[in-house]
């Protein structure tokens, strides 16, 4: 029972229609008369015609380009923190230079007085 | 809330110039006369930035005394160092140095150091603060050829001013030129 129905139905939705009137005439217009369809196959087009290779070649642009611009920063950053190393270092040095100093020429008045 | 915003207005006003005034007791301009002439000038500003990347840095490296050098410059604000040298001696005068010995004689600063040996000084001021600490250290030395002041802002202990004094393995100067130059034999 059940076979038969999907078999009616079947053949219903496959039933031939006929086309509309005037289908053909106007196929017949947009080919002659109508503006071109401008068509290129998948298969001629760049890959940089196509969005998928467009965003490809950008993710690999990018790939290449993020990691060398992290790798500078990092090195800049490393020569920035050895640069305010090296001049605490020496601001601490002279800094201990000009106290000790202090401190032995206060020691040479003081020997002299005595 | 307008009453209140008449009384609190003029007490921030009054602690953002007090603030701006400190900062302007030491004006090391005053010294710009003095490296018209020089032949020789270290210039080394550190604001607390550069202070705290300076000794993160420290600890990076491993370096032994990172930690008390670290506790050292906690709460300063910045160290400024300007070493002159002169070829000959009689390039520079006192009247040089007058404008800033004149900014150290204000009430705040306090001269707990002023030794001289012949043609030589030196000069240790240090800014009081109510609480006991110091607001600041100035130090000026001075040589026939040579004059070097150093100031240092921020909060310190008089405890730190014997760490600054001390060794706290930070590098003589010259090894810090042999360091500069590559050669880090040393360690340090």
């Amino acid at each position: 029972m059940s076979e038969h129905r999907l078999e009616d139905e079947l053949r219903s939705a496959l039933r031939r229609e006929e086309p509309p009137a005037g289908f053909a005439a106007k196929i017949l217009a947009q080919t002659v008369g109508g503006p071109a369809l401008h068509l290129v196959p998948q298969r001629g087009r760049s890959w940089f015609q196509r969005p998928v290779g467009l965003a490809m070649a950008a993710a690999l642009a990018a790939m290449a380009i993020v990691p060398a611009v992290m790798v500078e920063q990092h090195r800049r950053e490393q020569e920035r923190g050895l640069k305010a190393k090296q001049e605490l270092l020496t601001a601490l040095a002279i800094t201990r230079q000009q106290f000790q100093q202090a401190k032995a020429r206060v020691e040479r008045a003081t020997g002299e007085q005595r | 809330m307008k009453a209140m915003r008449k009384i609190l207005l003029p007490v921030v006003a009054g602690l953002c110039l007090a603030g701006a005034a400190a900062a302007e007791d030491f004006d090391l301009k005053a010294l710009d006369k003095l490296g018209e002439h020089a032949a020789s000038t270290a210039n080394v500003t550190l604001n607390a930035d550069v202070l705290r990347l300076g000794a993160a840095f420290l600890s990076a490296d491993g370096d032994s005394d990172a930690e008390a050098i670290k506790s050292l410059i906690g709460k300063l604000k910045a160290i400024y160092v300007r070493a002159y040298k002169f070829d000959r001696a009689g390039q520079y005068s006192d009247a040089d140095l007058a404008a800033l010995r004149s900014m150290l004689s204000a009430q705040k600063w306090i001269a707990v150091v002023d030794a001289r040996e012949h043609d030589e000084s030196s000069q240790i001021y240090f800014l009081t603060k109510s609480n006991g600490k110091l607001g600041g250290v100035a130090v000026i030395a001075t040589e026939p050829k040579k004059v070097t002041v150093v100031y240092i802002d921020g909060e310190l202990d008089p405890g730190d001013i014997a760490k600054l004094s001390g060794n706290m393995g930070i590098p003589e100067i010259h090894d810090l030129d042999r360091i500069r130059k590559g050669d880090n034999k040393s360690g340090k």
